[in-house]
């Protein structure tokens, strides 16, 4: 029983890590070198995707300190600086977190018109952080280019999130229940 | 629930918990944005940024696989769709390619004897490695890639990083299995490079666009567009010689340069590690003789005309 009980526990725990865990993964995607041929198309800001889901629909499986460690880990990877999109992320979260209420339970389309507005905020805040950091202008063309493909790829990338959400609320919910029984 | 309406917008942001966290946070990254300015290999999370990409750097390399092959797939598809086509325009660069070798080849056994009638040290033969890159130039503010060897390699910082057709970086950082690439055309990259034709020196600037400026190029001498760029080896880093690309007109009476390889684009790279050079007390052969670089200089070959190498890259 007692091992039955722990077995619980990890699993409840598992499926409240997995969003971070899943937004890590988005990282090294976004990274990763996944070009199709010869065309120079940059990759959609995968992990933001990821962290505006969970911050608008299970915002206590995504906490702050969870987008910090996401940004971070982006910004190592890339080699950038340290903070440049640990900061953007967090504030761009906080924006998204004060407008949550209006937003959720209207529905996708009015999720990805938060989407829309949380997106071009976002990449306003850490082009001017580049531009502080970095001295002279980023290219401001790749990065519009990046968050056009950001806002067109949002719709299809979060279904497979809200399906991932699904499951893991299921598996809670059965966790919980089973759980239950057995006390 | 009275004192959470009381919050006004802020109520999303959650418990006096949450919302000094949050400060906290984002202060503490405005803190390391504002210390991680310097040159990236003297960042203080140097450290921290070699041990990510040394434990993600097997995960990254699965990653790509997939597509890696998908993209040999419809490149080999392509290669076949016009191959009576490629044949030809590939013998015809063998042919060239044949008359350069036999050139190369007189001119090398000329430089060995002149190096050996001055007593000049030996050049070290620079040793090969080739390497894969496992991510991509870093999004938008960094041109800089991870490729899979690192320290157990033999890699070290400063050694360049070349495409078949040209240089496309240097390394930044090393890890035990993993090291990044700092891109010529990163912000970052500042490169001495020699203009042949006018021998004329300047500085490779990356400004993280595909085509780097020339900067602090030598008064009193006439740039003209397709000039060769090679390094000039003056940071002691690089080695001499290296082809980077063709100078090419920018806004405003600048100069660019237009890279003979794509460093975002290429998957394989070579890395060159080259021995230090060993300067031995040794006396010159005969001393009467005075070799007049002039006069080699002079003596002009006929050289065969064949494409830059800015054509394609490595897919």
């Amino acid at each position: 029983m007692g091992n039955t009980a722990f077995l619980q526990r990890v699993t409840i725990i598992a499926w409240a890590v997995t969003p971070f865990l899943l937004a890590l993964f988005c990282v090294m995607i976004y990274v990763a070198p996944l070009r199709i041929g010869n065309l120079n198309i940059p990759m959609p800001l995968l992990p933001f995707m990821a962290i505006y889901f969970w911050v608008m629909t299970r915002p206590q499986y995504m906490p702050f300190y969870a987008i910090f460690l996401i940004g971070l880990f982006q910004d190592a990877l890339t080699g950038g600086p340290m903070g440049l999109w640990a900061g953007s992320y967090l504030l761009g979260a906080a924006i998204m977190s004060t407008q949550a209420e209006v937003i959720a339970g209207r529905g996708r389309s009015a999720l990805w018109l938060g989407f829309l507005l949380a997106a071009m905020i976002l990449f306003m805040l850490v082009w001017g952080a580049a531009r502080l950091s970095l001295g002279p202008s980023p290219s401001g063309g790749r990065l519009g280019l990046e968050l056009l493909i950001t806002l067109l790829a949002y719709p299809i990338i979060s279904r497979g999130f809200s399906m991932i959400q699904r499951a893991t609320s299921h598996s809670r919910r059965l966790t919980v229940t089973s759980t239950k029984v057995d006390y | 629930m009275a004192k959470r309406r009381s919050l006004g917008i802020f109520s999303g942001l959650g418990g006096p918990w949450a919302r000094g966290m949050l400060v906290v946070l984002v202060l503490l990254s405005i803190a390391m944005l504002a210390i991680d300015r310097a040159r990236p290999e003297q960042s203080p999370f140097y450290g921290i940024k070699r041990a990510i990409a040394d434990g993600t750097g097997p995960v990254l390399t699965v990653l790509s696989a997939p597509l890696r092959t998908l993209n040999q797939f419809s490149a080999a598809i392509s290669s076949n769709w016009q191959a009576a086509k490629r044949v030809r325009a590939l013998e015809q660069d063998n042919r060239n390619l044949m008359q350069w070798r036999d050139l190369a080849l007189a001119l090398h056994e000329k430089m060995s004897r002149y190096e050996e009638l001055l007593g000049a040290p030996q050049a070290p033969t620079p040793i090969v490695m080739t390497a894969r890159a496992i991510t991509d130039a870093g999004g938008p503010f960094v041109r800089a890639r991870l490729v899979n060897v690192g320290i157990n390699d033999g890699v070290a910082e400063g050694q360049a990083v070349l495409a078949y057709n040209g240089l496309i970086g240097r390394i930044m950082a090393v890890g035990k299995r993993a090291s990044r690439v700092l891109l010529l055309t990163d912000l970052n990259s500042r490169v001495p490079v020699f203009i042949t034709g006018i021998d004329a020196h300047a500085i490779l600037a990356g400004d993280n666009s595909g085509t780097p400026r020339l900067i602090y190029i030598e008064r009193g001498v006439e740039v003209k567009p397709g000039m060769r760029v090679v390094t000039s080896g003056e940071d002691g880093v690089l080695p001499r010689g290296l082809a980077i690309g063709q100078v090419a007109p920018a806004r405003g009476q600048n100069w660019q340069v237009l890279l003979f390889a794509k460093p975002e684009r290429v998957d394989y790279v070579s890395i060159l590690q080259i021995p230090p050079v060993r300067f031995e007390a040794t006396e010159p052969t005969e001393p009467t003789v005075s070799p007049d670089p002039l006069a080699a200089k002079n003596e002009q070959t006929a050289l065969p005309e064949t494409g830059t190498g800015e054509e394609g890259d490595h897919g």
